[in-house]
């Protein structure tokens, strides 16, 4: 160990990490990020579930993360299998095994920790009870590329199905059944898929024919959700790291869901419906949390901050107490419409971080196609209102490639960052000697199941690569820092995100070829992949850049996350003649989502 | 505002903490604990905490120490008891107390290094180099420093900063005593003295733990 950077990511033993005695547990759960130590300790999902299972006296939760390639060579090379943080025990000992997968570049990282923990890769060569591998996260939406080598996910929220599995498990263990009769149970729980109850058939074009559920398993898996987040679990601590994580601090979910429908986004609508805690519960939370953590920042977590109804409340009740212990507040997510000027002062009272105005578009036409129902004007009297509390700079998202995207919108995109500059100098308060800094970050779309966009084609690397160029030489001035995504990156995400289960193959190769964090610049190849598909014999342009019909059986149709297609397909069409939909608390637009929860659409009751 | 220096050890797997991170590790149990310490009055306030040595990654410690400063009224025993309980797994508080000595005077180190052979003569070969080599004061270490912004290496004689040195085999594991030089402006850590002799050796450990025993003042006093 004295040989690999950054030690601490292996050795454990953090303030707050949950050491039980294993001979007096019945399950043991391996929770597994598939990236480093510092981007999954980050992670509040893991956090969340952590703390739920370690509740529970029958069973241990314990933590572990992608080696770093130097640590992965000392371990293969010194015969050393993964395990788990908190015992050091190899995790093929464990009875339950679960990846959290949150972006589709970490796939040949889960199939690179199955075969270091010493287990078969694929579901079907492990015929034992125990180990199950399950994998949960906003990407097994559209498990099918990785169905092959999980033999469980979850689609949904995790707090209750967790529970639910570990006791059928614990069971199933007792009388000593085999793992067939213990998925067969698993899949009648709400919020189970057993992909390899599935049978796909395809057409002759390639596209999905008929996804056929046997084994008793339900035709369509409905996804999981937590109707109360007041009464929800939620943890009171969270483990301290020793080494610095990529978010260092207190993180508090103020509500799940949004009210916005974005039409690109997918967390916009996997999310659905929108449940808000009572800011009286997030104050409690936040309070309990730094004090047995030592933190001295919160983030308050959600898709869009501004549109918690409680914001300004809480943040009253927060600085009753933040102030005096010199902690800080950050809020992520705010929307640029209704960035007010009471909660622009309340922030200006702690230290100030950076503030992102997510604008995603360049022009109005383009921004009414996306439904991202922001105005130039609200961009710009937001970074107004924010440089005349003294913030020098602010931090524009933006994303190039969205349907029906012209030469000009991108350009458009320097244009609105110029004028956001232009507006800094207005300023006659502004700062002396002190220039503005406006940095854009430039992402690619890439179209993503159970969005309106579904259907789309995305730009191939070509026509990104052009308009990068494009958008470069349209910015005249070095107050305007642009950040990109890799063209290449972008690419295999859309393959990936609405992908079929032939795709298990190519993950599969480019594991064998030596890929694993992908999404890392320095560790990326994408020769290999491209070797991969050959090898497999498809066609990533066929995932990715083919534009498909209505009518076409998506991978993902046997998932129900609560919104029918129609829905979507309606919105799609009406992307295209440029119409908005209202956000949900001015008109309901039917998607049915609430209906999870067992009622009617509250935000108009 | 108090002066207080709290002494804890550095062990297990807890010899892996890099400084930086024991700083932050040291400043969330702080604020854990309790304890009303003193923040700067800058435009960052934060807790005040200084370590009088850093300790390299990788050794153990019996006493290691942190300075703080504590607003009036707060006791060593106060902080002493609400601390303890918040202390990371292999940082376990030894006591509290008012700094006697001042950091800069510390001279050198005391560390017992433990390394285990194949056999027994291996360790005997390795202890009679190393006696003779140490009393040559020939030894040379590479050490990383500055030279302006750029990262060097640069050779250091380990001649002039070796004390008290005993090596004692039994069986086939070496057991080497040593003070070494430490703070400013050369600090020596021991893992740099077995590699330089290890650089002059035909057998070498394979197995090796360095730990730190107490600081020392200038007539190799204990640092209090």
């Amino acid at each position: 160990m004295q040989y690999v950077q950054k030690p601490g990511r292996y050795t454990g033993g953090e303030f707050n990490s949950v050491i039980k005695d294993k001979n007096k547990v019945d399950i043991r759960y391996a929770f597994c990020f598939p990236d480093t130590y510092e981007i999954g300790m980050s992670h509040l999902g893991m956090k969340i579930l952590y703390s739920l299972v370690n509740e529970r006296k029958d069973a241990w939760c314990e933590r572990v993360f992608a080696p770093w390639t130097d640590m992965e060579e000392e371990m293969r090379k010194n015969d050393i299998p993964l395990y788990a943080l908190e015992s050091g025990d190899p995790i093929k000992d464990f009875d339950l095994i679960g990846f959290t997968m949150q972006y589709e570049l970490s796939y040949t990282n889960v199939l690179n920790m199955l075969d270091l923990a010493g287990l078969p890769i694929y579901a079907k060569d492990r015929k034992e009870l125990a180990p199950i591998v399950i994998a949960g996260g906003s990407c097994v939406c559209n498990a099918e590329p990785i169905a092959d080598f999980v033999d469980i996910t979850l689609p949904g929220e995790g707090e209750e199905v967790t529970n639910e599995l570990i006791d059928l498990l614990k069971i199933h263990k007792q009388k000593g059944s085999t793992k067939e009769e213990f998925l067969r149970e698993a899949a009648k729980i709400e919020g189970v898929y057993v992909p390899s109850f599935y049978d796909v058939s395809y057409n002759d074009d390639g596209t999905v024919k008929e996804v056929k559920a046997t084994n008793g398993a339900p035709e369509k898996v409905k996804k999981r959700v937590v109707k109360n987040l007041d009464t929800m679990f939620a943890p009171k601590d969270f483990i301290v790291p020793f080494i610095e994580p990529v978010h260092d601090r207190t993180v508090v979910e103020i509500f799940r869901g949004c009210i916005r429908g974005c039409r690109f986004c997918q967390a916009g609508f996997l999310y659905r419906p929108i449940r808000e805690k009572s800011p009286a519960v997030v104050n409690e939370q936040c309070k309990s949390i730094c004090e047995n953590t030592g933190y001295e920042e919160i983030s308050l977590c959600s898709l869009s901050t501004s549109d918690y109804t409680g914001l300004e409340d809480l943040l009253d009740k927060l600085f009753d107490w933040t102030l005096d212990e010199k902690i800080n507040i950050s809020l992520p997510s705010l929307r640029a419409d209704n960035f007010s000027s009471s909660i622009a002062e309340k922030l200006a009272k702690i230290r100030k971080s950076g503030l992102t105005f997510a604008a995603e578009a360049g022009t109005q036409r383009l921004r009414d196609v996306i439904n991202k129902n922001v105005t130039e004007e609200e961009i710009l009297s937001s970074s107004r209102k924010a440089f005349q509390k003294g913030w020098t700079g602010v931090k524009l998202y933006f994303m190039i490639g969205l349907p029906t995207e012209t030469d000009e919108d991108v350009k458009a995109i320097a244009e609105l960052s110029q004028n956001v500059v232009n507006e800094y100098y207005k300023n006659p308060d502004k700062p002396k000697g002190r220039g503005v800094n406006v940095n854009i970050s430039v992402a690619s779309f890439v179209p993503k199941p159970f969005t309106p966009f579904q259907w789309e084609a995305q730009d191939d690397m070509e026509t990104i690569e052009r308009k990068q160029e494009l958008l470069e030489a349209s910015v005249n001035t070095k107050k305007i820092n642009i950040g990109w995504n890799d063209s290449k990156m972008s690419m295999l995400e859309g393959v990936f995100a609405r992908g079929d289960r032939r795709l298990s193959q190519v993950i599969y190769n480019a594991y064998k070829l030596g890929c694993k964090f992908d999404s890392w610049d320095d560790q990326f190849d994408f020769d290999k992949w491209m070797k991969a598909f050959e090898t497999a014999g498809l066609d990533p342009k066929f995932y990715a850049n083919r534009k498909r019909s209505f009518d076409e059986v998506f991978p993902w149709d046997h998932m129900d996350y609560g919104i029918p297609k129609k829905f979507f397909e309606k919105e799609n069409k009406k992307a295209h003649e440029g119409v908005t939909t209202p956000n949900c608390r001015e008109k309901c637009n039917g998607c049915s989502a609430n209906k999870l929860c067992g009622g009617e659409c509250h935000e108009l009751a | 505002m108090n002066s207080l220096r709290i002494w804890f050890k550095k062990v297990g797997r807890a010899k892996y903490i890099s400084h930086l991170d024991l700083m932050r590790s040291m400043t969330k149990a702080i604020k854990r604990s309790g304890v009303k310490v003193w923040y700067t009055e800058g435009f960052n306030p934060h807790a005040y905490i200084t370590f009088p040595l850093p300790l390299s990654l990788g050794i153990e410690s019996e006493s290691e120490c942190v300075d703080i400063r504590v607003e009036d009224g707060v006791s060593a025993w106060e902080v002493k008891e609400r601390l303890y309980p918040q202390m990371p797994e292999g940082l376990d508080i030894i006591s509290v107390e008012e700094p006697f000595c001042n950091a800069k005077e510390i001279r050198y180190g005391r560390y017992v290094i433990t390394l285990d052979f194949e056999n027994k003569a291996d360790a005997e070969k390795f202890a009679s180099l190393s006696e003779k080599l140490v009393s040559e004061k020939s030894l040379v270490c590479e050490k990383k420093g500055k030279k302006g912004h750029k990262k060097i290496m640069k050779e250091v004689p380990l001649g002039e900063h070796i004390f008290n040195f005993k090596a004692e085999a039994e069986d086939s594991v070496l057991v080497i005593n040593v003070d070494l030089s430490a703070g400013n402006p050369v600090n020596i850590a021991p893992n740099l003295l077995i590699g330089a002799i290890e650089k002059q050796s035909d057998v070498i450990p394979v197995y090796k733990k360095f730990e730190k025993k107490c600081l020392l003042t200038e007539n190799f006093e204990i640092f209090r």
